[in-house]
């Protein structure tokens, strides 16, 4: 599976990377919403791991952009911020999950999985 | 004579009249008010009725004419007593008659009316014996003597013409006229010089009546006093009589206290008045004499006329006519003046205000002086010859008297009261009517003889109690008089002294506001001038003086009610001031009340600030905690669950980790900060080297700007200060990572001391966004992920350090911020 991990923090992308790689998906990183979404007209992917906070482009503009696009990956929220009203607005704009920072490991990882599995 | 050179030298006369008044409106002014016009002013007393019917009642009663000039002379020894008395209470209450007077001594509102009312009906009659005397004397100088041409309306006519020209230009009456005083001193001068010249050319021609006297004695009667007790109370009480005229005839009071400019004219006065009534008089008896002895066909009151005639003397004669018309027109003017200004002021401006037509007020008074003056003409006309118009020079003087006891008591006592006043003035008109006016009215035949009867023969109206052989002037007089003071002092002791009159009070702009719409834009700016330092009672007593004077006493008291409030009298001021100030009391206490209320509403409102900042520096806490924790439980699970790690990656991993507890740390840092800022926490001022703290600073943030790739440059100066070393440094550390975080490629900072340290941030990043520049200093406004806390805490502790902190202008962002430059004092080291 082809995902873009979305995240400003290089702390979080390093980890995330580790484990989705050593789970067998292809990942691919972008640090601001302009990088996601060049990687996303450049190939396709089946799921995008998407941090709402970012400089600049924030990730709800990345949600909104990708929507248009024809080939829309799957996407994982993934946010600090733990609030209804971003959960909302984020499924709302069609995301298909969303999960609060701080996350474990395998909780992430299942939630990967199923949304592979969904597909 | 010729009546048209008859008719030409009085209207002559009655021009020169005029030509003398406009002089002393305008060239002669300071003639006007000297003493001597004073003076001769006074003589207005002296009319017609001197002129020549003095001359007549010598001639057919003898030597009781005198006390008709005795009285007003014993009365100017009490001058010094009274009239002072009276032109200071006029001049500060601008009384223009004896019923304003009353009206403010006794302030009983019927007073005023009645005392007007009487005094125009009582006067009327006098006024239409002038006309006669002059319509007379015409036609006596004409050589007919029936029937009475109308010599005396075009006269009436033109000498209302002259009281509204000199009298009423402008609507307070207590103005002075000067021209009108002139005009009157020279008609004074006028007709005693005519009669003392009459009297001397007689004498001259003539000799001495008396040797002529020796077989005649029903004429040496005339010399010699009376016989009888009535004859002395005649005198007596004519003395009497006439003094009250002069002090309450408002022809008199006009002249004598509405029109004295200085009361040092009352000096002269006191002793040339005297002398003129001496003078005026001194040919009376001879020329009396003469006329009864060659003249004993003719009429008594024409012998002035008569005589130089009867000498073959024309000129003469057309100046004895002119000096009786002098007396006449005089006395018209000044008493039609001061009639219709009692009109105006206490009958018809009441009425006025009620129709709310105040302001014709002027008009009206300039109508009553010609209705006076219409009215007096009517009643000559319709009178005639009858005996009510003859008598009623007396007559009138009794009902003038009738102000006497309450006027007088008014001014002496102070247990006169209203109800006295007014009972005795009501007694006092009652008698006169009954004993004088309605028996002259049957005498003349206009009412049934029924009232020369009277019900009783102890109710003849012309002998009370059955008293006989008094003459009827007398009679009524002291009869009235006497009822008038008994009900006056009588009254006054049964009734309870009333408190003193309600004092009001008002605010001096709503006063000059009613000045300006009742006596318009002079009188408000003389009121402003005058009031400008007056508490709010003495203002609105002020104003109120202002207004009686114009308005006359009741209008003016009715006009302040609107704008003024009352004053409690004296008894109740200390009961009213505590309950004032225990309202101010009461009100400070509800402010104070308010004030607390207030403040703890604003209190609130902090505490609600603060608290939802609280809420929000937690959800921004708990925020820029999570991805690090975030960071930190991956990267442990991933090293726990993967112990096969490679080197290489498990060394990224766990530098990683410690990145993110120095950030956890310096976060933790942050927040114990912004709540050591929040609880106020004392700063710890030590001498600081500023230098050394900023090299510090750089130290710590090395790490990070290596880690990101980003060159540090520095340029510092020298520089010492007493200062809390740690929150500069916790400033400078919030700057730099600041820049670091949005720097492309390079952090500068600079320290400079000039009056104050200045520190400067500065970063090649992209800069803070327009629309944020104003917002970077409030807490939790983070436009990077940061805390939202960095820039806020910098500034708080810069300002609680005596500092400035700014975003400057320019590429990229560059922050700075000052220190106050201090040492410590040697005094407070030393201690240490």
């Amino acid at each position: 599976m082809r995902i873009l991990v979305v995240d400003d923090e290089e702390s979080i992308l390093v980890p995330l990377e580790f484990l989705l790689k050593k789970a067998g998906h292809q990942v691919v990183l972008a640090r601001t919403g302009e990088e996601a979404l060049e990687a996303l007209s450049r190939g396709t992917f089946d799921l995008m791991v998407l941090d709402l906070m970012l400089p600049g482009m924030d990730g709800f503009a990345v949600l909104e952009r990708a929507k248009a696009l024809s080939q829309r990956p799957k996407v994982l929220v993934l946010t600090a911020r733990g609030r209804e009203a971003d959960r909302a607005k984020a499924l709302a704009l069609g995301a298909e999950a969303f999960m609060a920072k701080p996350f474990g490991i395998q909780d992430l990882l299942s939630q990967v999985e199923e949304l592979a599995g969904g597909r | 004579m010729n009546p048209l050179v008859l008719l030409l030298s009085l209207f002559l006369y009655l021009g020169l009249l005029f030509l003398v008044a406009l002089l002393g409106e305008g060239r002669w002014r300071s003639l006007a008010q000297s003493p001597w016009a004073y003076t001769l002013s006074l003589a207005v007393y002296a009319t017609a009725w001197t002129f020549m019917g003095s001359v007549g009642w010598a001639a057919t009663e003898g030597a009781s004419f005198l006390p008709i000039y005795l009285g007003p002379t014993l009365v100017l020894l009490l001058w010094p007593f009274l009239q002072e008395r009276l032109l200071s209470l006029a001049r500060a209450h601008r009384l223009t008659s004896w019923a304003d007077f009353l009206y403010l001594r006794f302030g009983h509102g019927l007073l005023g009316p009645l005392a007007a009312g009487f005094l125009v009906v009582g006067l009327l009659p006098y006024l239409a014996l002038q006309l006669k005397a002059i319509a007379q004397a015409f036609l006596f100088l004409r050589g007919e003597e029936e029937p009475l041409t109308d010599i005396a309306l075009p006269t009436a006519l033109l000498l209302a013409l002259f009281a509204i020209l000199f009298g009423t230009r402008r609507l307070d009456p207590s103005e002075r006229h000067q021209g009108l005083v002139l005009a009157v001193a020279f008609e004074s001068l006028v007709k005693l010089l005519a009669l003392l010249l009459v009297g001397g050319v007689v004498l001259w021609q003539l000799g001495s009546p008396f040797p002529k006297l020796q077989n005649r004695p029903e004429l040496l009667s005339l010399l010699l006093p009376p016989e009888d007790l009535a004859g002395y109370l005649e005198w007596a009480s004519l003395v009497l009589l006439s003094g009250l005229a002069f002090l309450f005839l408002p022809r008199q009071f006009h002249v004598s206290v509405v029109e004295n400019t200085d009361p040092q004219h009352l000096r002269l006065a006191a002793w040339a008045f005297p002398l003129y009534l001496l003078l005026i008089n001194l040919p009376v008896l001879p020329l009396a004499l003469f006329g009864r002895l060659l003249l004993p066909e003719g009429n008594p009151d024409l012998y002035v006329l008569a005589l130089p005639l009867e000498l073959g003397n024309g000129p003469l004669a057309l100046l004895a006519f002119l000096g009786g018309v002098s007396a006449a027109t005089a006395m018209v003017v000044v008493e039609s003046l001061a009639l219709s200004i009692l009109i105006s002021n206490h009958l018809l401006s009441p009425l006025l205000l009620r129709f709310r037509a105040l302001g014709s007020l002027l008009f009206w008074r300039r109508i009553s002086i010609l209705t006076v003056m219409l009215l007096a003409y009517l009643y000559f006309r319709l009178a005639g010859e009858a005996y009510a118009l003859v008598a009623m020079g007396l007559i009138s003087f009794v009902a003038v008297a009738q102000l006497a006891p309450a006027g007088l008591l008014g001014l002496f006592w102070k247990g006169a009261t209203p109800q006295g006043a007014l009972a005795g003035l009501l007694g006092g008109i009652a008698v006169w009517a009954y004993t004088l006016f309605l028996p002259a009215l049957a005498r003349s035949g206009w009412l049934p003889p029924f009232f020369l009867e009277g019900p009783h023969p102890l109710m003849r109206p012309e002998g009370l109690l059955g008293v006989r052989g008094l003459d009827p002037v007398t009679h009524g007089f002291l009869a009235s008089l006497t009822l008038n003071l008994a009900l006056t002092l009588g009254v006054s002791l049964f009734t309870r002294r009333m408190a003193l009159q309600e004092e009001r009070t008002g605010e001096v702009e709503e006063l000059a506001a009613l000045l300006r719409r009742v006596l318009g834009p002079e009188a408000e700016e003389s009121f402003r001038h005058q009031a400008r330092a007056l508490p709010g009672r003495e203002a609105a007593g002020l104003a109120e003086t202002l207004l009686a004077g114009s308005v006359g006493p009741a209008t003016a008291k009715l006009l302040l009610l609107s704008v003024t409030r009352a004053v409690p009298p004296e008894a109740l001021r200390e009961e009213v001031e505590e309950a004032a100030r225990e309202s101010r009391e009461l009100r400070a206490y509800a402010q104070a009340l308010e004030e607390a209320r207030r403040e703890l509403a604003e209190a609130y409102e902090r505490l609600k600030a603060l608290d939802q900042a609280k809420d929000e520096l937690l959800a921004a806490v708990s925020h820029e905690l999570k991805t690090p924790l975030t960071a930190v439980r991956a990267l442990a699970e991933i090293l726990e669950a993967n112990p096969d790690l490679s080197e290489e990656e498990r060394g990224r991993f766990v530098s990683l980790l410690t990145k993110e507890t120095v950030r956890l740390s310096r976060l933790v840092e942050e927040i114990l900060a912004y709540t050591r800022l929040q609880a106020g926490v004392p700063l710890a001022r030590s001498p600081t080297d500023l230098r050394a703290l900023a090299v510090e600073a750089l130290a710590l943030v090395e790490p990070l700007a290596r880690e990101r790739g980003i060159t540090m440059e520095s340029h510092l100066a020298e520089v010492q200060t007493l200062t809390d070393r740690d929150r500069v440094l916790q400033v400078l550390l919030n700057l730099l990572h600041n820049a670091l975080r949005h720097a492309r490629s390079r952090v500068r900072l600079e320290l400079l001391a000039n009056q104050e340290a200045l520190f400067r941030v500065s970063d090649d990043g992209p800069g803070v966004p327009p629309q944020a520049r104003t917002l970077v200093f409030e807490p939790f406004q983070s436009f990077s992920g940061g805390t939202g806390l960095g820039l806020f805490l910098a500034r708080r502790l810069v300002e609680s350090l005596g500092g400035r902190i700014w975003l400057e202008e320019g590429e990229g962002a560059t922050f700075a911020f000052t220190l106050p430059l201090e040492v410590e004092h040697e005094d407070s080291g030393g201690r240490r």
